[in-house]
Formats: C-alpha cells, sequence, structure tokens
C-alpha cells in the first residue's frame, strides 16, 4: 500500500507529516526544521530557490521573492484582495489569461498554483528522503473557509507538483483529528485557527467510532499573521516619515527589510515585553546619505496597534457557536493552531471568550501537518478507525431573478449531500432558464461566487411563474458538486458537474507540470552533487586536520613519505572536482578521502 | 424442561401452547385472563422453553408436534401475541426486497458488505428516522449521536475510499444521506417536532385503519368474545346449580365443546336408565322416554340459549358502553372497534348498526384525510414511493379524482409500477374526463411506458375537452416533434 503524506500548505510556513504505524510523526527538511518557508524566489542565474534558501535571500531578491501567494491562490485578477496585495507586495503580481492572477519573477510569468506546487515539491522530497521512497499522494489542508474555486487551484497545484491529492480537507478540521485521533472521547471542540493568512474557527464532535464531524466552520480568509505584521510595518513607517519625511514602502528592498523585522519583533513580543528594532542602512537619501531605523516596541503596544484584529477573531468565534447552535459552555476543550496563538493577547481573549485555558496538547504549527496524515491513512489504510464528516462552508444555490441568491445547500451541511428547489419561469413565455451556480452567503448573487453556469431550453411558453423548474444540487464525498435542472412539465433534463476553476486550463496544467519535471531533474543532479560535495568536504577537513600530527610521526619514513604525497594528491583532486562542479567525479573521490582519513586516524591513535 | 422453574399456572399454559395459538386463545382454552395468559408466556420465553415468534408456516409439522414446545431458544423476537405495533413494521423479508443477481456486481466489496449495502438501501423508504438509527423513538441526544456515529462508520463511502464500488457507492452515499437527514431531523428540537407529530399522526391513521379494515386479529378477538361469552353462560350454570336438585360429585364441565356434548349424552344416558313404569307399555315407553328425552334435551338447550342470550346481551351492553366512553374521549378507533363487536354480535340491531355506520364513515373520512396530509408531506419530502402507497390509502377512503391522479403521478416519479400508476389514471379520468391533469399524467405514464399513440390519444382527447390548456398543446407538439 503507496502511503499517503500529509501536507499543510501555509501562508508563511508548510509541514509534512505521515502516519507510522499508529504515531503521527512530523517530517523534519533537511535542515532538521519542521516547518519549510513557503516562500519561493528565481535566481539571477533562473535557479529557482525553495523554503529556506529563498528565505535568506529575500531581502536581496526582494523583486523575485515570493511569499505569502496562498492569499491569491484561486482568486480572480479584479478582487479585492488581490488589489490589496498588488499594493503591498514587493513582487510584481499581473493579471493571467483567463482574468486569474500571475506572479512576474525575472522574465518569465507564473501562475499561483505553479508557484505553490513548487512548495507542494518540496515538500514531497521532505517525505521521499525521509521515508526512501517514492511518494505521489497527499492529503492537503486549505483553509476551512476557501471556496471551491480556492480547493481547486489547490489541487491543480498538486497535480503539477506530481502529486495526487486525494483529497483537500479544512485546516481546523486537520487539527482536530490529530488532538483526537486514537483516543476514545466524546467531545465537542472548538478549533481557533490563525495562520499567518487566514482565520478559522471551527466546531467540532468527537464521537464514538472513530466519527469526527463538523458542526459549524467559519472563517475570514484575509486574516491572519501578516495582518498583524502590517501593523507593526504601517507603525515604523508613519515613524519613520515622521522623523525624515520619506516613505519607505517605496523601496522594495527597505519594505522587505521591515517585513522581516516586523515578524521578528512580533515574536519576540509573545516571550519578552519589549523588543528593539534596529535596521542600520535602511535606505539613503539623494545626498548620498544613509539612514537607520531604530525603535523599541512594547508588548503593550504591539497589542494596542492589534487590537482590532483580535477582537475580530472573537468576533468570528462568537458566529461559529451560534452557527452550532451552541453556548460557550458546551465547548469542552479549545484548541489553538497556527503561530500566532502564541501572542499572549490571543490567547487571553480566547480563554476569556471561552471561559477556559486552550489544550496544550497540540503544537500549533505541526497539528495540521499531522491531521492530514491521519485521514490520508485513514483512507488508504482499511484498519484505521476513523471517518471524517466535514460540512460545506459556503452555501450553495442559484442567481434568481432580480439578482438574488437563492440557497439550495446551506452552510454548514454535512456532505456528501443533495438538495431540491423548485422554481418557476420569471417572463411571460420564457422558453429557456439560465442556471448560474453560486457559492457564497450574501443574499445578492453579485457578491458571491459563481461557480457555473448552463442552459435548460425547450419550456413551454406560457405566463410567468406557470412553469415549474425543479433544480437538485448534489455534493459527492470527493466534494463534487452536480447540479441538475428539470422542466417539471416535460420531464427534460439538463446537468452539470460543476468543475471549479483555479484559472488554469487542463493543458496549461499539464505543461506546467512538465516543466516542473524537467526542473526536479536539474534539482536532483544539483542535490547529488552537494551531497557528494558535502561528504567530500567533510572527511577533507578530517584530514586536514589530522595533516600536522601525521606528518610529524611519519614523516621520517619513505613509506610515510609516499602516503602524505598520495593523500594529498587526493584531496587535491576532490577539491579540483568540486570546483568543477563535476558530481560523478566527486562521488568518486570520496572513497579514496575516506581511505585516506582512515588510515590518518589508524596512524594517530597507534602514536599515542 | 422439568428442571425449569415453572409454577403450576405457567405449567397449564405450556400445557396449552401448540404453535399457533395466540394469547386470546390460550387465555379461551384456560380460562386464565390474557394478562395472565401473557405474563406466563413471556416468563416461559425468559426461560426459553417456547419461542415466540411470527406463526410458523408449516401447520402440518406443527399438528404432529402438538403441545409440543416449538423450539428451545434464547433468542427474542417480537412476539407476534402483540399486535403489530404498526404496519410498516411488517417490512417483508430482505430477501424479497432486490434482485439477487444484484449482489453478482463486480466491485470490491465482499458478499457480507454487499447484502448489508443492498438490504439497507431497500429498506429506506420503509424504515421511519428512529427504525433507521435502530433507537427507540424517545431516545435522548447522546442516545441519538452514537446511533449516528455507529452506522455512519459502516456506511460511510470513505470507508471503502479507493475501492471499485460500481453502482454501490451511489447507494452507499443514499444511505448515508438518509441516516444523515435522521441525525439532523431528530437532534433538532424543531425538526424533531414536526416530524413525531407526522409519525403519530401516521400510526393513529394506521391504528385506524386497521380498527377499521383490520382482518385476522379482528376476527381472534370476536372470537375470543365468543369464548368468553360461552364460558361465562357456564360459569352462571355452575353457579344456579345448586339451587337445583342435589347431585353427586359432578366431574367439571370440559371445556371442549366435543368432550361437552360426551358429557351431555352420557348424563342424558343415565337418566334413561331410571327405573321405569311397568305399566306402560314398550312402545309407549320408548315413546315417553324419547319424549322426556326431547325435552330435557330441549330444556337444556332453551337454558343454555338464554343464557347465552343473556351473557351475550351483557356483552353487547359493555362494549355499548365502553363505545359511549370511547367516543366522549373521543377515541373515535375504541369506539369504532367497540360497535363492531357489538354489531357483530347483535347483527340484528338495526339502531345500532346505523350508530356503527356513520361512526365508520365518518372514521373513514377521518382516515382518508390523514392519508393525503401524510402523502402531501412525504411528496414534498420527494419521499414518493410512501407519498404514492399514502395516497392509495387515502383513495380507500374518499375516491376522488385528485387522488388517483396524485398517486399515479407519485408512482411515476418514484419509478413504481406503471401498469399499475396507468390504471389509477385511467380511473382519475373516468372520474373527470374533463379533467387534463389526469389525461396528462396518464399520457406520461404512456410514454415512460413507450406507448407513444396513447400518450398522443390521451393529450388529443385532453385537448377536446380542455382546448385551451396550453400543457396540452405543448405535449401534442412536442410529441408530434418527436421531442420526447
Amino acid at each position: 500500500m503507496e502511503r499517503v503524506i500529509g501536507i499543510d500548505l501555509g501562508t508563511t510556513n508548510s509541514c509534512v507529516g505521515i502516519l507510522e504505524g499508529d504515531t503521527p510523526t512530523v517530517i523534519p527538511n533537511r535542515g532538521g526544521y519542521k516547518t519549510t518557508p513557503s516562500m519561493v524566489a528565481v535566481t539571477e542565474a533562473g535557479k529557482r530557490l525553495v523554503g529556506h534558501i529563498a528565505k535568506r535571500q529575500a531581502i536581496t531578491n526582494a523583486e523575485n521573492t515570493v511569499y505569502a501567494q496562498k492569499r491569491l491562490i484561486g482568486r480572480k485578477w479584479n478582487s479585492p484582495q488581490v488589489k490589496n496585495s498588488v499594493m503591498t507586495s514587493s513582487y510584481t503580481i499581473v493579471e493571467g489569461p483567463h482574468s486569474d492572477v500571475r506572479i512576474e519573477l525575472r522574465d518569465k510569468t507564473f501562475s499561483v498554483p505553479e508557484i505553490s506546487s513548487m512548495i507542494l515539491q518540496e515538500m514531497k522530497i521532505v517525505a521521499e528522503d525521509y521515508l526512501s521512497e517514492t511518494v505521489s499522494k497527499a492529503v492537503v489542508t486549505v483553509p476551512a473557509y476557501f471556496n471551491d474555486n480556492q480547493r481547486q487551484a489547490t489541487k491543480d497545484a498538486g497535480a503539477i507538483a506530481g502529486l495526487d491529492v486525494i483529497r483537500i480537507i479544512n485546516e481546523p478540521t486537520a487539527a482536530a483529528l490529530a488532538y483526537g485521533f486514537g483516543k476514545s472521547m466524546d467531545q465537542t471542540v472548538a478549533v481557533y485557527d490563525l495562520g499567518g493568512g487566514t482565520f478559522d474557527v471551527s466546531v467540532l464532535e468527537i464521537g464514538s467510532h472513530g466519527v469526527f464531524k463538523v458542526i459549524a466552520t467559519t472563517g475570514d480568509t484575509f486574516l491572519g499573521g501578516e495582518d498583524f505584521d502590517a501593523r507593526v510595518i504601517d507603525w515604523l513607517v508613519q515613524g519613520f516619515s515622521e522623523e525624515h519625511d520619506i516613505d519607505l514602502r517605496k523601496d522594495r528592498m527597505a519594505l522587505q527589510r521591515l517585513r522581516d523585522a516586523a515578524e521578528k519583533a512580533k515574536c519576540e513580543l509573545s516571550s519578552v515585553k519589549e523588543t528593539e528594532i534596529n535596521l542600520p542602512f535602511i535606505i539613503s537619501t539623494g545626498r548620498n546619505e544613509a539612514l537607520h531605523l531604530q525603535r523599541a516596541l512594547s508588548r503593550d503596544m504591539l497589542e494596542t496597534l492589534t487590537e482590532d484584529l483580535c477582537q475580530r477573531t472573537i468576533d468570528i468565534c462568537k458566529q461559529a457557536l451560534d452557527d452550532a447552535k451552541l453556548d460557550r459552555d458546551e465547548i469542552d476543550e479549545v484548541i489553538l493552531v497556527g503561530g500566532m496563538t502564541r501572542m499572549p493577547a490571543i490567547q487571553k481573549a480566547v480563554s476569556d471568550f471561552f471561559g477556559r485555558e486552550a489544550s496544550k496538547g497540540v503544537h500549533p504549527d505541526e497539528v495540521v501537518a499531522l491531521g492530514a496524515a491521519i485521514q490520508g491513512a485513514a483512507l488508504v489504510e482499511e484498519q484505521q478507525e476513523m471517518i471524517l464528516l466535514d460540512v460545506t462552508p459556503h452555501a450553495l444555490g442559484i442567481m434568481t431573478f432580480g439578482s438574488y441568491f437563492e440557497e439550495l445547500i446551506p452552510q454548514n451541511t454535512t456532505v456528501p449531500t443533495s438538495r431540491t428547489k423548485v422554481f418557476t419561469t420569471s417572463r411571460d413565455n420564457q422558453t429557456a432558464v439560465k442556471i448560474l451556480v453560486m457559492q457564497g452567503e450574501s443574499k445578492q448573487a453579485d457578491e458571491n461566487e459563481l461557480l457555473g453556469e448552463f442552459i435548460l431550453t425547450g419550456l413551454r411558453r406560457a405566463p410567468k411563474g406557470e412553469v415549474e423548474i425543479e433544480v437538485t444540487f448534489e455534493i459527492n464525498t470527493d466534494g463534487i458538486v452536480s447540479v441538475h435542472a428539470k422542466d417539471l412539465e416535460t420531464g427534460q433534463e439538463q446537468s452539470i458537474q460543476v468543475t471549479a476553476t483555479s484559472g488554469l486550463t487542463q493543458d496549461e496544467i499539464k505543461a506546467m507540470a512538465e516543466e516542473a519535471k524537467d526542473y526536479l531533474v536539474e534539482r536532483r543532479t544539483d542535490e547529488k552533487f552537494e551531497q557528494a560535495k558535502q561528504e567530500a568536504e567533510t572527511l577533507i577537513a578530517e584530514i586536514e586536520r589530522l595533516f600536522p600530527d601525521v606528518e610529524r610521526i611519519v614523516a621520517s619514513s619513505d613509506f610515510g613519505k609516499d602516503a602524505i604525497g598520495k593523500a594529498r594528491s587526493v584531496v587535491d583532486k576532490a577539491r579540483s572536482a568540486i570546483e568543477r562542479k563535476d558530481t560523478e567525479e566527486v562521488q568518486e573521490h570520496v572513497e579514496g578521502l575516506a581511505r585516506t582519513q582512515r588510515m590518518f586516524k589508524g596512524v594517530v591513535s597507534r602514536a599515542q | 424442561m422439568r428442571s425449569l422453574p415453572i409454577g403450576p399456572e405457567e405449567a397449564f399454559v405450556l400445557s396449552r401452547i401448540d404453535g399457533r395459538s395466540e394469547v386470546a386463545d390460550i387465555a379461551a382454552a384456560t380460562g386464565l385472563d390474557t394478562d395472565t395468559v401473557r405474563g406466563a408466556v413471556n416468563r416461559l420465553a425468559e426461560l426459553g422453553a417456547v419461542l415466540i415468534g411470527a406463526p410458523e408456516p408449516e401447520p402440518e409439522r406443527l399438528k404432529e408436534t402438538n403441545n409440543r414446545v416449538v423450539a428451545e431458544a434464547a433468542k427474542m423476537r417480537r412476539p407476534a401475541v402483540e399486535a403489530p405495533a404498526e404496519e410498516r413494521s411488517t417490512t417483508h423479508p430482505a430477501a424479497a426486497l432486490y434482485d439477487p443477481s444484484e449482489l453478482d456486481e463486480e466491485i470490491e466489496l465482499d458478499l457480507t458488505r454487499k447484502r448489508m449495502v443492498l438490504d439497507q438501501f431497500y429498506r429506506l423508504d420503509s424504515l421511519s428516522h428512529y427504525e433507521l438509527l435502530e433507537i427507540e423513538t424517545d431516545a435522548d441526544k447522546k442516545t441519538i449521536k452514537n446511533a449516528y456515529f455507529r452506522v455512519v462508520a459502516i456506511y460511510h463511502p470513505d470507508k471503502y475510499f479507493g475501492k471499485k464500488l460500481g453502482s454501490f457507492k451511489e447507494k452507499l452515499e443514499l444511505v448515508f444521506k438518509r441516516v444523515t437527514e435522521a441525525h439532523d431531523t431528530l437532534t433538532r428540537k424543531k425538526t424533531r417536532e414536526e416530524y413525531d407529530a407526522y409519525l403519530s399522526t401516521r400510526r393513529q391513521t394506521s391504528a385506524l385503519d386497521r380498527a377499521m379494515h383490520g382482518g385476522q386479529d379482528h376476527a381472534a378477538e370476536l372470537e375470543r368474545i365468543r369464548r368468553q361469552i360461552e364460558e361465562q353462560a357456564r360459569m352462571e350454570e355452575r353457579i344456579v346449580r345448586p339451587t337445583g336438585p342435589p347431585r353427586v360429585s359432578r366431574p367439571p364441565p370440559p371445556l371442549d365443546p366435543e368432550a361437552r356434548k360426551k358429557a351431555l349424552a352420557r348424563k342424558l344416558r343415565a337418566s334413561s336408565n331410571a327405573p321405569k313404569k311397568a305399566t306402560v307399555s314398550d312402545a309407549e315407553k320408548t315413546r315417553t322416554k324419547v319424549a322426556a328425552q326431547e325435552k330435557i334435551k330441549g330444556d337444556f338447550k332453551r337454558r343454555h340459549e338464554e343464557r347465552m342470550v343473556t351473557m351475550s346481551d351483557r356483552q353487547i351492553e359493555k362494549y355499548i358502553a365502553a363505545a359511549d366512553e370511547a367516543e366522549k374521549n373521543r377515541d373515535k378507533i375504541s369506539a369504532a372497534n367497540a360497535l363492531r363487536i357489538a354489531t357483530t354480535l347483535a347483527p340484528d340491531d338495526e339502531s345500532l348498526k346505523q350508530r356503527y355506520e356513520s361512526l365508520h364513515n365518518d372514521v373513514n373520512a377521518e382516515l382518508a384525510d390523514s392519508y393525503f396530509k401524510a402523502a402531501e408531506y412525504e411528496e414534498r419530502q420527494r419521499r414518493f414511493a410512501e407519498a404514492a402507497a399514502s395516497y392509495q390509502k387515502a383513495l380507500r377512503g374518499r375516491k376522488t379524482k385528485r387522488g388517483y391522479e396524485r398517486a399515479a403521478h407519485c408512482i411515476l416519479e418514484a419509478g413504481g409500477d406503471l401498469r399499475e400508476a396507468a390504471d389509477l389514471a385511467k380511473k382519475a379520468v373516468g372520474l373527470s374526463a374533463d379533467w387534463p391533469d389526469a389525461r396528462i399524467t396518464l399520457a406520461r405514464i404512456y410514454l415512460s411506458l413507450d406507448l407513444r399513440k396513447s400518450a398522443l390519444g390521451e393529450l388529443e382527447r385532453a385537448a377536446k375537452s380542455a382546448p385551451k390548456d396550453d400543457r396540452v398543446k405543448d405535449w401534442v407538439k412536442r410529441i408530434k416533434r418527436g421531442e420526447v
């Protein structure tokens, strides 16, 4: 049975997990970190960088480093959220061919799923290295409040990365799975998930027979740690402008440095009361004079700056409880997810609201990936006793006369499900109806997301309101929405399977997947070289360290001289191969170096 | 069997159990009241001495093993001696629900699972939310949730993720949806109240229906009453006797009518053996003897009949009183029941008959209304098979064109027996030849049966009677264009 990995594709950080036996485990990356920054960069040489490496060079290559692309995934170019990102991002966002969003890096344009796919591919490789086997199936998490287009875009990202995303699950749900997995309990839990870019609250029942039932889920896809950072950046920018009358936002590099500093200060203030923000040479004035930024930020100040954001999350918690038709005291446990929940002000607000301390049992950065891994295992492994009953995060319906939204499947309906409603014609002698399938909560249809449309023709000419059309919505286990419309008089039917669009065509996805594969081959060779280089360099360093001792001990004998000469030559050859980046030759030399190192060690230990 | 801790009463009851008798029969056979018998039977069942179940379909074998305990089994089933709680609980055996060839579909599910899915799937329409979750009607929220989780852990399609499921995938999803609907309905106060009200109407309706049209259990009830009357008449005889000429050590009257006749014959023979008068000639003696015998026989018969009449009258009075009381309590079911028995006991009482008939009509109309309401609720819930059944039941009490038309329509929607649907639609047409709706429905049924010509004929007739009806015109046009 092929193993399924769980990936938490976060706004700022991503994480990958697997179920090992009955233990969900987070897989560390090559640097030993359990999370990988969700950052992608393209270097001057056209090389793609992902994760820590991309983050480290972000300041010097701000324009070509993408962060928080999750905020753009599955969104339309003209949406207010995209407009906002265009204003504040240090990289260039442009309109794509299907009124979608594209990102310009160097001279190439990338779709948002393509950028996400690079991160997914990185996580895939992390898992493959750890498991020493290829991985092709994954469960990927998304914010609960993501709509179908955003979910589809995430699936497409998986396809580009060569991953079959067998299921998309909601982040707070995943956290609850990790919390309740393997425990026999009967609890109602609330998950407060404040991530880098999104906020979700879900209320779940964890019941007998391994059943996890989501009762309600709600959130805000544009509220997260980034917004807290932005408040600090605003404060810094404003202060600087008051002092020097210079707008730091106009300088992309300065903005990137501010961003880093703000995030760092915010994190520090979770454990200390005050921190210093120190950014020397932040900008140079026209008179060839450099300015520095130096300011102290206190925890109180941070809390004042972000008070309204904190309150917004609590309002959404209220909404979630209302939707679940539960009182606060009916919640048995509160689970905090996301790095932002380390902020003392958040913890206090949450415990004040729910009237209880949050669970200490889960790691806020890792719990989502663990939950995804658990769901993956539960799907493919028959012996796993776990069933997740999730809900539709948004209402589904159609647009009716007067551009109203008529809901068929309400928010928070357990899937799979199907609902039927009867509609009538709105005009006299109307012979066709257009069924516009929409998703959202607004009564005004145009404020909701359009998922698809089709036309039912051949209606009888009749005064308005006389011809009845029965519309059925169906969501199956895989989350696929299909809509049927039926003329009740003739029994004539029309239906579509609503395929959410990520803004990419199937052909585009295919082409991108091919390209990603090419990149992977290139990367694989790189990796082999890096590995051989590292091994060789470690050995060379050891040999160099032992050289003086060995020379002292054996230089008197001819045999010793010969051996030292040979050792020198091996080291030199290896160094030259490393310089030439000849992977195979470096690999060949590793053996010789290892032999030399063993010999040197033996000489030294015998002499002692 | 001897080792069982059985009391004399239970042993008596046990001796009368033959595998076919119902509580009423046993009560009659033992002279115990029905509650005592029921109690004894249940105790015996608990001890494993008898198996309570549906009547065995093998009367031959059972006759041979008369008085034999049917089986020693610990498993308790719903006692057949109790009237079925509701009509719907008498679901057909699962095997008859679907074509067994459905089990042959080549998918990645084992036979047991396939069977489980099909059993559940094909019973969906006949189970109440409570039955579906296998819980009591007074179950609390927690019980409902646990039951739901238990069922979900079996039928959720994710349990079989990545497996080739063929037609079973949709079936699993439908089972899941229905179970979820049951859970959602029952865990919300408002929807549960609405549903309970619907169920209660349904239950009352079917109880009313049974009371009015009940077949077997009604006959059994009547038989029981007859026996009771006879028994009481005999008891009366015994009480009266001590005032008559003293008799010595008379054996108690056997219960069996045959045995009673024999006893009577013995008695008669004994009296004929009495000393005779010498003066009377043999022929005369014989004549006198015969006359005396006839007289005694006649007297006895008359006395018995008189007592029977008295007893019967008392019973009739009792049932009329019960009916009065029930009517006062607006319990039409019990009233109708009581009156029905009373009229059967007093077939010549015209006023009683009239009263029963008027109540009967009343209840029937009410019944039809209830079924109509249930049918409409079911149609709204898109449970067409159930709606069709309810409409048909409503039709028994009130034969309306709309009833026939809706019943036909619902059968068509449910994908039921189209011939039956056609018959119903024809009846609607028969009741109102000018009503286009009935003809349209009939035409649609014909179309589903691929009887294009008949459909067209029907619509043309509809067009004649309702020339302005656009629907009819549209249909005709569509059929002629070959669009349908």
